[in-house]
């Protein structure tokens, strides 16, 4: 267990090496002289000189990455060039509402998905399963942000039952903190749903063409316990894994649900700084999204012996 | 040996046609008329409810919603298209050399893909958009890079096994070059998945064509896109309800569409696609 978990940490490795490559690749292979970038039009030369001078522009790349990985692997991502802030501190405040976000949205939707899942499975082809199934596609098919903005219509606009603007964090006020979370965890949940119970429902379907289902059945447990006690724990595995997936993915797209719902999180923060050409904090906040997300697969990879004792061979 | 012969279209599949057929319909057809210019903009005429002028009301700016939907039609759907031809093609012949000569090249090639698709979600589209500049080309090669990783990976898969296989084999001791033989022999065997593959990859596209719209990083306005229709949207919720919903509902329409597709086309081809993402 212990050579499995070291193999698949090593293994992760050189993917984060040459995911600090690209993200540094990419900053530096704007057209634009940096230094301009940073001091913005009608910079004298004499400006501009310095500016290359503190922030090292006049070494070659190579030696600017790996100046800049010594730092980021010592937890300095920089200053913000807007306000001087140094960066990890900054993204790890947004970083926190963000997750917050994906990792309630996936709760509500998994808890959700599970049991519906399993039901359509067991009732295949019958009127449970295709109103399901018809949800579930209906769903996959929503963008995000276009749910968001009927929920905030209808919940918002209608029947003002919610704010439409602004945001109130927890600490604040955890009541009306809660309130600017309900739409942005309902949005992503539900656009979460479909695949879940899609993947629920398949692998149901396939444990219970098995023979063990068939002996259990046949030793008189009753049908509920049949599903939950020995269909779920071998259906569970691929929903878990896409779980882990989307886990990531969701920390990757929420950009679009925070710009719905004004929240201040770290997609938001990336697409603003990309406006704002505030480079650093883009730099961070793309490392630290890959980042999560590399981990957050690994963990899933980790806890696959839990469901396939074979693995950990 | 009368088998049973299968449908050739279940009902989904051909709801499917129709729902995707349609906006594509009305893409081509925007691209050589639409009721009105979708840029013109009528200030006395701003927020119009739907009349026999204008089908669908007019925005903000009193521009024609029926025109600027089509004409987001046509953004969409050019976007999709090329970047699901620059994807597959990338992926298919990188794949293909990954899994056929394997060595190096397949080592290089794995680690940068697997890189790649470290990113989540659009996010790598996004920062690439940001190196390259809001251009219809740029968000084409933004997607294009972010999604042919997963062409090479099923791609690489399959011609992993197929060149293990005696008809490759065959090819090989007949003489003929490793070029010849994968264009002829292994990469026909992979066109079931990789039809599978491009139809929901169309899907993804328009998808998230229409979040970096969204998020100001898409086609850039005045070009009406279904995305960036539905940003400038937000502010007039109070004003305009339909302006939130109608381009929305062109986006599910054409995804539920092409979502039905899929999955027909991957129960017909490739039953064991499903889990592929």
């Amino acid at each position: 267990m212990i050579t499995y978990v070291l193999r698949r940490l090593l293994a992760a490795v050189p993917t984060l090496l040459v995911v600090s490559v690209i993200v540094f690749c990419l900053l530096h292979a704007l057209p634009a002289d940096p230094a301009e970038q940073i001091l913005g039009d009608g910079a004298t030369p004499q400006a501009l000189a310095a500016v290359r001078l503190s922030y090292g522009l006049n070494a070659s790349l190579p030696v600017q990455y790996f100046s800049w990985l010594k730092h980021v692997l010592q937890g300095d991502l920089g200053v913000s060039l807007l306000n001087q802030e140094p960066v990890a501190r900054l993204i790890l405040a947004r970083f926190k509402l963000s997750a917050l976000i994906v990792v309630l949205a996936i709760t509500f939707s998994a808890l959700l998905a599970i049991p519906l899942g399993l039901a359509a499975g067991r009732w295949q082809n019958r009127a449970p399963d295709v109103f399901i199934v018809s949800v579930s596609t209906l769903l996959l098919s929503i963008p995000s942000f276009w749910l968001g903005i009927l929920l905030l219509l209808l919940f918002g606009v209608h029947w003002h039952w919610l704010p439409v603007v602004g945001y109130v964090s927890l600490q604040q006020d955890f009541l009306a903190g809660l309130k600017f979370l309900v739409l942005p965890v309902l949005t992503l949940g539900l656009i979460q749903f479909g695949s879940f119970a899609r993947m629920m429902r398949a692998s149901t379907i396939e444990v219970l063409r098995l023979e063990y289902v068939t002996h259990a059945r046949a030793t008189g447990l009753s049908g509920r316990t049949v599903m939950w006690r020995h269909v779920f724990p071998n259906a569970f595995g691929p929903t878990w894994t896409l779980i882990g997936l989307s886990l990531g993915n969701l920390l990757g797209g929420i950009a679009v649900i925070e710009t719905v719902f004004t929240l201040p999180g770290l997609g938001r923060l990336l697409v603003d700084s990309i406006f704002a050409r505030d480079y650093p904090v883009v730099q961070g906040c793309l490392l630290l999204t890959a980042l999560s997300y590399v981990l957050v697969n690994l963990a899933v990879d980790l806890t696959y012996p839990l469901f396939d004792p074979k693995i950990s061979a | 040996m009368n088998r049973p012969r299968r449908a050739l279209l279940s009902p989904g599949g051909i709801a499917g046609i129709i729902l995707a057929g349609l906006p594509a319909a009305v893409a081509g057809l925007a691209v050589v008329w639409t009721p009105y210019s979708p840029v013109a903009m009528d200030f006395d005429l701003r927020f119009a409810s739907s009349s026999w002028h204008h089908w669908l009301g007019t925005d903000q700016f009193g521009r024609d919603e029926a025109s600027r939907l089509m004409a987001g039609a046509s953004a969409s759907m050019l976007v999709a298209l090329a970047t699901v031809t620059v994807a597959t093609f990338a992926g298919s012949i990188l794949g293909a050399l990954a899994g056929y000569f394997l060595g190096w090249l397949d080592a290089v090639l794995r680690l940068v893909t697997d890189s790649l698709l470290a990113f989540p979600g659009i996010l790598l589209a996004v920062a690439i958009m940001m190196a390259l500049g809001q251009t219809r080309y740029g968000i084409i090669l933004a997607l294009g890079l972010a999604y042919f990783p997963t062409v090479f990976r099923v791609v690489r898969g399959h011609v992993l096994s197929l060149a293990r296989r005696e008809f490759v084999e065959a090819s090989r001791a007949m003489g003929n070059s490793s070029a010849f033989t994968i264009y002829r022999h292994v990469l026909p065997n992979c066109r079931s998945p990789l039809i599978v593959l491009a139809t929901s990859m169309f899907g993804w596209v328009i998808l998230a064509e229409s979040a970096l719209s969204f998020l100001g990083l898409g086609v850039p306005p005045p070009t009406p896109t279904w995305g960036n229709m539905l940003a400038e949207s937000r502010a007039y919720m109070d004003d305009d309800a339909l302006l939130s919903i109608l381009p929305g509902l062109c986006i599910s329409a054409a995804l539920l569409g092409v979502n039905l597709l899929g999955d027909h086309l991957r129960d017909r081809f490739d039953p064991r696609m499903r889990d592929v993402r």
